[in-house]
């Protein structure tokens, strides 16, 4: 019996000790959302949505001038200043070869696709035979593109594969910024 | 007469019966008197000692008030009410907010928290093959309120949370100056910064693992407890 009485007391007198340490207490609750940035571009061919792969050029051409158009679109969320381009080209037949590439942008126009013509003005941009070339100052914003065309040497009768890959890195787009607000 | 002998037959023997009868109602008289004098004495005297009291009273009542316990946080700018977008590796965004302890009672462990929900690189720094860097916080307090603008702190600044990762803050953490009484501010600029770290995309294709294009919930809780109890006398 006065084990039972001091384990009562006992318990009284820690609970009142707990409920005296614990005390009212204020909180200040907020919310808020951070995102990140994402920097890509890609090679797309002319009406066609990006794929997430290198974009390949497939040339089967017996003669003439053959012209494959595509562009190189912004998918990120953040403006593009320089990205790099790299080409790789193998032979589609046993004992065929492959021809250098012309990579062409049509600059301050639009290429008519049909007379195979620019409004504006034709700069050569690079080669494949570069393996690799880049563009920089692009300032290309997000959802925006830069409208190419690829062009194979007169008379060309090989049959090969283009491939073109691109790449951004960190440095591609714009510098660290540090913001009050 | 009631008691008289029946053979009492003289007068004289009748009279002396009745005297008999009378100095016996004499003798116990004068008892029962006393008895009932002594009585109405304790009575009275009872009465007496019962009135002897005194009281003394305020008349004004006395008024005991319970203090309270509120924190009141307000965006300084843009503070917490808008969201920060599109942060790249390297960027710093300060956001402002003012801190109030508005209750009546003096405060002590002033903390905070985060909970967070969304991108896992952003909220923690990569583990074995990754090398991801998630966004820390930095919480410093100015002794009079900042410029939210320009950034800038006219009175005295002090590191109230040094950089960490907002991952590491899901339980309390007092800030430096965790005294805060009652009816005073705390001015404190919330620094979120996305560690400079480089990734390549290639076609398209964000790496494995990655800090773009990332989202992330984080819910701030700042925390009083009330001053410690004292006894006073006076």
């Amino acid at each position: 019996m006065k084990k039972l009485v001091f384990a009562l007391m006992a318990s009284i007198l820690i609970v009142n000790t707990t409920l005296a340490a614990a005390g009212p207490r204020a909180q200040s609750v907020r919310t808020n959302t951070t995102t990140s940035a994402k920097w890509a571009v890609a090679a797309v061919a002319e009406g066609q949505t990006p794929s997430a792969q290198p974009l390949m050029l497939t040339w089967n051409v017996s003669g003439g001038t053959a012209y494959q158009y595509f562009s190189f679109n912004n998918i990120g969320t953040t403006t593009i200043n320089n990205f790099a381009v790299s080409i790789s080209q193998t032979v589609s037949t046993q004992n065929g070869k492959t021809n250098d590439v012309f990579f062409e942008r049509c600059l301050n126009g639009t290429w008519d696709l049909v007379a195979n013509t620019c409004s504006g003005a034709i700069i050569l941009v690079g080669k494949a035979t570069d393996l690799i070339f880049s563009f920089t100052n692009a300032s290309l914003p997000e959802n925006a593109g830069i409208s190419m065309r690829a062009r194979t040497p007169p008379n060309n009768r090989n049959a090969y594969v283009t491939t073109i890959s691109t790449s951004v890195s960190r440095l591609d787009i714009r510098s660290a910024l540090v913001t009050h607000s | 007469m009631p008691g008289l002998p029946e053979k009492a037959s003289s007068h004289n023997e009748k009279r002396a019966f009745i005297m008999q009868g009378k100095l016996r109602q004499r003798s116990w008289r004068p008892l029962a008197g006393a008895a009932i004098v002594i009585s109405i004495a304790a009575i009275a005297g009872q009465s007496v000692i019962a009135s002897l009291n005194a009281t003394a009273f305020n008349t004004t009542a006395q008024n005991i008030n319970a203090g309270t316990m509120k924190l009141d946080l307000a965006n300084s700018g843009n503070g917490f009410g808008t969201s920060i977008a599109n942060i790249v590796p390297g960027d710093i965004v300060n956001r402002y907010v003012t801190l109030t302890n508005s209750g009546t009672l003096n405060g002590i462990g002033l903390s905070l928290k985060t909970t967070q929900t969304g991108s896992a690189n952003l909220i923690s720094d990569g583990t074995g093959g990754s090398t991801t860097k998630a966004l820390k916080l930095t919480v410093t307090s100015c002794s009079v309120a900042w410029d939210p603008n320009a950034g800038t702190c006219g009175g005295t600044t002090a590191t109230e949370l040094p950089a960490t990762v907002i991952g590491s803050l899901t339980s309390a953490t007092s800030l430096l100056n965790s005294t805060f009484n009652s009816a005073s501010s705390k001015y404190l600029q919330m620094k979120m910064e996305l560690p400079d770290q480089n990734e390549t995309t290639i076609n398209g294709v964000y790496p494995t693992n990655t800090v773009q294009g990332g989202s992330v919930n984080i819910t701030y809780t700042f925390d009083l407890a009330q001053r410690v109890a004292t006894t006073t006398n006076s």
